[in-house]
C-alpha cells in the first residue's frame, strides 16, 4: 500500500491537456469519483467522442461575470482567458454540471510529487523536505484541472487541522500524504473522512491519539483527552448546540447550551486508547522510532486499549469488552449523527467559499443537503459543496450586492489567484521543471502556508470580529484576523514581487510569465482591455470610477512604456486594490 | 477623561447583547474627535507575554523538602522534574517551605533571587470567589467551557468583558490612556495579535519582529512610485462595501503608521544587548525594546505590548518539551530584562506572562491535559520581587484545591492581576471597574505586586 509509483503526473503534454479539457467542457457525468485510499497513477483518459458543438451564441457580459464569480469562489483563481470557455459551459449547462465535471476529474495528488522530488534530489527519507511539499502544493494549486477538489482540500485542511508547527515538522512529505487523504474525500462522505483522519498517523501524532493508552490509576495515568476534545469542538460538533440554520440554541435563561461536557470527553478519550502506527507492536509501543508508518491507518494494540464500559454523547452505552474497532466506529457514528454536524459543517464551507455572514436560511439549505442528498444519504460532501455554490445567495446579484455580503480572501488563495492570472496555462508541471521550488518563498508574503496553522484552531477563528463599522453591522470577519497592518503590506508586496520586481525577472522567466497574452488585449484599446480585466481578474467589480483611475494612470505612462509594462501596471493596481482583496 | 470612561461604560461591555455593539460604534467617530491632553509626565510600559497552549506552570515551582518532593513525585510520576539539577530560589521574603525552579529557568530564578521577579500563584478565571464545595453545588459559578483552549484564552484576555465582542482588557486600558495628540496606537503587538490587545477605539499596531514593513513599489519614499501611489490611493478611496472599506483603512493606516515609526526608529539608540538566536519570543521582545527606546519621540507616555510563544500544549513528550519551552521563555525574558536595564527603564517596564490554563497534575504517562489554575510571572524593577504572591497549592490529588484529576481551582482571579497591573499603570479605580466589569466581586487590592513609589 505504501509503494507509490512516481510516474503519475497530471498533465504531461499539450494533447493530454486538451483531452482533459474536452472531458471538462463536456461536463459528462458517470466518471468514477470514488475516493481511493491510496494515490493511484492516473492513466491518460481515453478520448471521449466530442459532443457536437452547441450553436455559437455570443456571451453576454453578465454571463462572463457569473463565470468569473464562480471561478473566484471555487478555484484558486482564473487563468487568463479561461472565463469565456467556462461561461459558455455554464450557459449551455449549469453550475451543478460544472461542479459534477470538476468532481469527475482525476485527482491530482501531492504526495507522489513530493516523494519523487525528495528521492530525486536529496537522499533524506523521513527528513525535513519542506520545499518538496510546498512544491507539490503549488504545482497542483496553479495548474491542476481539478481546481474545485484542490480548494475543497484546502477548506478541509482548515477544518480537520494538522500543522507542521508541531512534531510533524520533520515529516513534511508525510504531511503531503495527509493532504492527499483530504483530496480523496473532498467529494466523498463526511463519515468516511472522519474515520480516515481519526486513524491518520499524522493526525495521531498531531493530537496525540497515537500512543494514547488505557488508565493506570496507581500511577495517576489517565487517557489523553486531546483528540477526544478537538474532534468534538473542531471536527464535528462545536462548543454550543446549534439550530439547523446555524444559530446557537438558548436555554430558558437565554444562555448558550454546551454541546458536551468534560465527562463526555473522558469517555471518548478512553475509546481512543490503544492506537498506534500500523507496524507498531506491543513490545515497541513506547519506542516511537520503531515501526514508523505515516501511510497506513493506525491500528489498535489491545493491551493498551481501555476495555471498560463507555457512554457516548447520545447516551448509547458501549459495553465493556467491545472490540476497539467497533467502539471507535460507534463513537464516530455518534458524532456523525449528532444534529450539530450539519449546520457546523455548512457554516464552515459557506464561510470558506462564499460569504462570512450568510443568512440563517442559506445555512439551513446547506445543512439540509448535508443531512440528506438526493438519494437520502447523510454526509455527502458533493451535495454540500453543490448546495453552497448553487444557492441563490451564492449566485444572485440581489444577494451579492448586499452590504454585509462577501469575505476577505485568505492571503494564500489571493496569492494563488495572482499567480494563476499571470502564469501561462501551458506551463510544464513536469517534475523536471524546478521553478516551483522558488514559490516556497511566497510564505514570506502570505503569513500562511498549507498545513501550517499556528495551532489546531487554524489561522483565524471563525467568529473573529473587528471593532468599528463592521461591528456596527454585526459582521463576523474571520480572515481579517490574519490581515494585520503588517500583513496587508506584505500581501501588497507580493504583487510587486511577482509582477514588477527586477529581482524576480529570473523567476518570471523560469515560470514563463511575460504578460504577452495580457498585452495583446491592451493592444486593441483601453476599453477593450479593461472590460476583459473586469471579468478575468476582478469578478465584475470594476466600476466606471475604478476604470477611470486606471485610464488616467495609463495615460500618464503610456508614452514611456511598452504594452507589457502598461498592462503590468494595471494588473498591479488591480491586485493591490481592496476590491481584489475581498470576494463578493 | 471622565467622558472617555463614561463612553466605555455605555458600551455595555459586560452584557451578552450584541445590540449594544452598534450603539458603541455609532459614537466611535465623535469620540475619536475629542481632544485629549497628555495625562502623564512619566513613561510606563506593560508587556504581556501569552504562552499559547497552556503552560504546566505548577512545574515551575517544585517543592524540595524531602517529604514534599516525594509527594510531588508520587502525584506527578513521569512528569515530575528530577530533583537533581533544580535551581533553589530564595524564599526568605515568604512564609513558605523550600521550592526550586527547573534548571531551564535558571535566568528567571536569578531574577527571582535578585527580587526582580515574583510569581502570582494559582491564578485563573473565576466567576466569583468560591470553594470547591460551592462550585460543585452550583455549576453557574463555573466559568464557561473550562479546559477548552480558545475559550480559556478568551477568558484570560477579556477578564469579564463579553468574550463575543472581541475586546480585551489590555486594549481597553490603551483606549483609556491613549493620548490623542499622536495617531500611533499605544496598543502594540509584535508578530501577531489577539483579543487582549484589541480596544474599542483602535486596532492594535501589529509590527513585524524586524520593524515596520515597507511597501514595495508603492513606497512613499521612492520617487519612482509616486504616480502609481496616487492611482493606488484613488482606488482605496472608492467606496464599495464595508469589507473593502475596512481593507482600505488598514492599508492607509499601515502607510501612515510606517512613516511615524520609521522616523522614530531611525533615531533609536544602538542596542547593546545580545538576544538569544532562533528564539521567536526574543525576536518579538527585541522589537518591543526598540519601541520602548523611542517612546519619547513617539510621544507615548503609556505603551502596552502583546507578544506570544506557542507550543505549551504538552499532551505528549512533556519531559523533553517543557524544559525546552521554559528555556526559550527564560532566555528571552532575561535578555529583554537586561536590555530594559540598559535603557535605564527598569522601573518603567513591567512584563507579565499569561497562558490558557495550568495543566493536570495527573498525566497520560508522557504528557498532561488541560487544567484550570496556574502560576504566572511578573517581572520588572517596580515589582515587589522575590515573592510568591497568592495561595500555593500542594501538588497532591483530591485536596480542597483539586477540582478533579489534578485540575486546580484558582484562588486568585484574572481580574485581580489585571487590576494590580492597571493600578500601577495609572488607571483610576473607576477606570479599572470600567475595564474589569466584575472586579467588584473580588478583593481588588489583594495582590501587592508593586513597590509603593
Amino acid at each position: 500500500m505504501c509503494s507509490i509509483p512516481v510516474a503519475c503526473q497530471y498533465r504531461l503534454s499539450g494533447a493530454a491537456i486538451w483531452l482533459v479539457m474536452l472531458v471538462f467542457l463536456a461536463g459528462c457525468g458517470g466518471g468514477d469519483n470514488s475516493a481511493t485510499p491510496t494515490p493511484q497513477p492516473i492513466a491518460p483518459a481515453p478520448a471521449p467522442v466530442p459532443p457536437s458543438p452547441p450553436t455559437p451564441q455570443p456571451l453576454t457580459e453578465q454571463q462572463r461575470i457569473d463565470a468569473s464569480r464562480l471561478l473566484t469562489q471555487a478555484t484558486f483563481g482564473i487563468q487568463f482567458g479561461q472565463v469565456d470557455s467556462v461561461a459558455a459551459f455554464l450557459r449551455d449547462n449549469s453550475v451543478e454540471a460544472w461542479i459534477q465535471a470538476q468532481a469527475d476529474l482525476p485527482i491530482t495528488h501531492h504526495y507522489p510529487v513530493a516523494a519523487h522530488l525528495r528521492s530525486d534530489q536529496e537522499d533524506q527519507p523521513g527528513g525535513f523536505a519542506r520545499p518538496h511539499r510546498m512544491d507539490a502544493w503549488w504545482r497542483a494549486t496553479l495548474l491542476a484541472d481539478d481546481q474545485l477538489r484542490q480548494r475543497m482540500a484546502l477548506a478541509l485542511s482548515q477544518f480537520f487541522v494538522i500543522s507542521e508547527h508541531s512534531q510533524l515538522e520533520n515529516f513534511q512529505v508525510e504531511l503531503a500524504y495527509y493532504y492527499d487523504v483530504l483530496l480523496n474525500h473532498a467529494f466523498g462522505n463526511f463519515r468516511d473522512a472522519l474515520q480516515e483522519i481519526t486513524l491518520s498517523p499524522a493526525m495521531g501524532l498531531y493530537l496525540s491519539m497515537m500512543g494514547n493508552e488505557k488508565p493506570q490509576p496507581a500511577l495517576n495515568i489517565r487517557p489523553d483527552e486531546n483528540f477526544a476534545r478537538e474532534i468534538m469542538q473542531l471536527f464535528s460538533l462545536g462548543l454550543y448546540e446549534l439550530e439547523q440554520d446555524g444559530r446557537e440554541k438558548r436555554d430558558a435563561l437565554g444562555k448558550r447550551i454546551p454541546t458536551y461536557n468534560q465527562d463526555v470527553i473522558e469517555h471518548y478519550a478512553r475509546i481512543f486508547t490503544g492506537w498506534h502506527f500500523a507496524r507498531k507492536r506491543e513490545e515497541t509501543w513506547h519506542n516511537f522510532f520503531v515501526g514508523v508508518d505515516f501511510i497506513n491507518p493506525m491500528e489498535v494494540i489491545e493491551a493498551f486499549h481501555d476495555t471498560g464500559e463507555k457512554r457516548l454523547i447520545d447516551n448509547q452505552v458501549v459495553p465493556a469488552g467491545t472490540a476497539p474497532g467497533v467502539a471507535l466506529n460507534d463513537a464516530l457514528d455518534s458524532l456523525f449523527n449528532h444534529p450539530n454536524v450539519a449546520p457546523f459543517v455548512a457554516k464552515h464551507f459557506i464561510a470558506h467559499f462564499v460569504t462570512s455572514n450568510p443568512s440563517p436560511a442559506y445555512v439551513k439549505r446547506v445543512a439540509d443537503a448535508f443531512n440528506h442528498n438526493q438519494e437520502g444519504e447523510r454526509g455527502d460532501m458533493l451535495a454540500v459543496i453543490t448546495a453552497v455554490l448553487t444557492d441563490p445567495e451564492a449566485r444572485d446579484a440581489e444577494a451579492y450586492t448586499q452590504n454585509r455580503y462577501g469575505r476577505v480572501k485568505q492571503p494564500l488563495v489571493r496569492a494563488a489567484q495572482v499567480l494563476r492570472a499571470v502564469l501561462p496555462p501551458d506551463t510544464s508541471v513536469s517534475t523536471t521543471n524546478l521553478a516551483f521550488r522558488e514559490l516556497t518563498r511566497i510564505q514570506e508574503f502570505t503569513a500562511q502556508a498549507p498545513l501550517s496553522a499556528p495551532s489546531v484552531f487554524n489561522f483565524f477563528l471563525p467568529d473573529h470580529r473587528v471593532n468599528g463599522p463592521l461591528a456596527e453591522l454585526d459582521m463576523i470577519t474571520p480572515e481579517l484576523q490574519l490581515m494585520t497592518s503588517n500583513n496587508v503590506v506584505l500581501s501588497s508586496n507580493f504583487v510587486a514581487y511577482v509582477l514588477l520586481s527586477n529581482d524576480t525577472q529570473a523567476l518570471r522567466n523560469r515560470l514563463g510569465i511575460d504578460f504577452s497574452q495580457h498585452a495583446a488585449v491592451l493592444a486593441q484599446s483601453q476599453d477593450e482591455a479593461l472590460s476583459v480585466l473586469n471579468h478575468q481578474v476582478l469578478q465584475g467589480d470594476m466600476t466606471a470610477e475604478f476604470k477611470q483611475v486606471l485610464i488616467d494612470y495609463d495615460n500618464q505612462i503610456r508614452n514611456q512604456a511598452s504594452l507589457e509594462m502598461r498592462i503590468t501596471e494595471w494588473l498591479t493596481l488591480i491586485f493591490t486594490s481592496p476590491r481584489f482583496a475581498v470576494q463578493r | 477623561m471622565t467622558s472617555r470612561r463614561q463612553f466605555l461604560q455605555r458600551a455595555c461591555l459586560a452584557t451578552a447583547s450584541m445590540g449594544c455593539y452598534s450603539a458603541l460604534g455609532l459614537q466611535l467617530n465623535a469620540f475619536k474627535a475629542m481632544a485629549s491632553q497628555a495625562r502623564f509626565s512619566d513613561h510606563k510600559a506593560l508587556v504581556c507575554v501569552f504562552l499559547y497552549g497552556g503552560n504546566d506552570s505548577f512545574n515551575m515551582l517544585i517543592p524540595t523538602g524531602s517529604e514534599a518532593y516525594a509527594a510531588y513525585q508520587t502525584t506527578r510520576q513521569g512528569i515530575a522534574y528530577p530533583r537533581e539539577g533544580l535551581i533553589p530560589i530564595d524564599l526568605s521574603l515568604n512564609d513558605l517551605p523550600a521550592h526550586s525552579m527547573p534548571r531551564a529557568m535558571a535566568p528567571l530564578a536569578e531574577l527571582f533571587n535578585t527580587q526582580r521577579l515574583s510569581v502570582v500563584s494559582n491564578i485563573g478565571p473565576l466567576v466569583e470567589p468560591a470553594t470547591k464545595q460551592q462550585l460543585k453545588a452550583d455549576p453557574n459559578k463555573l466559568p464557561p467551557q473550562l479546559f477548552s483552549h480558545n475559550s480559556q484564552q478568551a477568558l484570560w484576555q477579556t477578564a469579564g468583558i463579553n468574550t463575543q465582542l472581541g475586546i480585551g482588557w489590555l486594549g481597553l486600558m490603551a483606549d483609556l490612556l491613549q493620548d490623542t495628540q499622536t495617531n500611533l496606537p499605544i496598543n502594540i503587538s509584535v508578530g501577531s495579535s489577539d483579543i487582549l490587545n484589541s480596544g474599542v477605539l483602535q486596532l492594535p499596531l501589529v509590527l513585524n519582529p524586524n520593524g515596520p514593513q515597507d511597501f514595495a513599489r508603492l513606497n512613499p519614499s521612492n520617487t519612482n512610485d509616486q504616480q502609481r501611489i496616487q492611482a493606488h490611493q484613488q482606488l482605496l478611496a472608492l467606496d464599495h462595501s464595508p469589507l473593502t472599506q475596512e481593507y482600505a483603512r488598514r492599508i492607509t493606516t499601515a502607510r501612515d503608521n510606517n512613516e511615524v515609526l520609521k522616523q522614530a526608529l531611525s533615531a533609536a539608540p544602538p542596542r547593546t544587548v545580545n538576544y538569544p538566536e532562533n528564539n521567536t519570543l526574543a525576536n518579538q521582545l527585541r522589537m518591543v525594546a526598540d519601541m520602548i527606546a523611542v517612546q519619547s519621540s513617539l510621544q507615548q507616555s503609556r505603551q502596552v505590548f502583546f507578544v506570544g510563544l506557542g507550543g505549551w500544549d504538552t499532551h505528549d513528550n512533556q519531559p523533553e518539551q517543557h524544559p525546552a519551552l521554559l528555556a526559550t521563555l527564560a532566555e528571552a525574558l532575561s535578555a529583554f530584562n537586561t536590555d530594559i536595564d540598559a535603557l535605564n527603564k527598569a522601573d518603567n517596564v513591567t512584563t507579565v506572562t499569561l497562558s490558557d490554563f495550568g495543566r493536570t497534575l495527573t498525566s497520560n504517562r508522557d504528557g498532561t491535559d488541560h487544567g484550570w489554575a496556574g502560576h504566572q510571572l511578573v517581572i520588572g524593577g517596580a515589582v515587589r520581587g522575590g515573592r510568591i504572591i497568592g495561595h500555593l497549592p500542594e501538588q497532591r490529588l483530591n485536596t480542597q484545591d483539586d477540582w478533579d484529576d489534578g485540575r486546580i481551582i484558582p484562588t486568585t482571579s484574572i481580574e485581580q492581576l489585571a487590576a494590580a497591573l492597571g493600578a500601577w499603570f495609572g488607571l483610576t479605580d473607576s477606570e479599572l471597574t470600567t475595564v474589569l466589569p466584575n472586579l467588584n466581586r473580588f478583593d481588588a487590592t489583594a495582590l501587592q505586586l508593586f513597590r509603593s513609589s
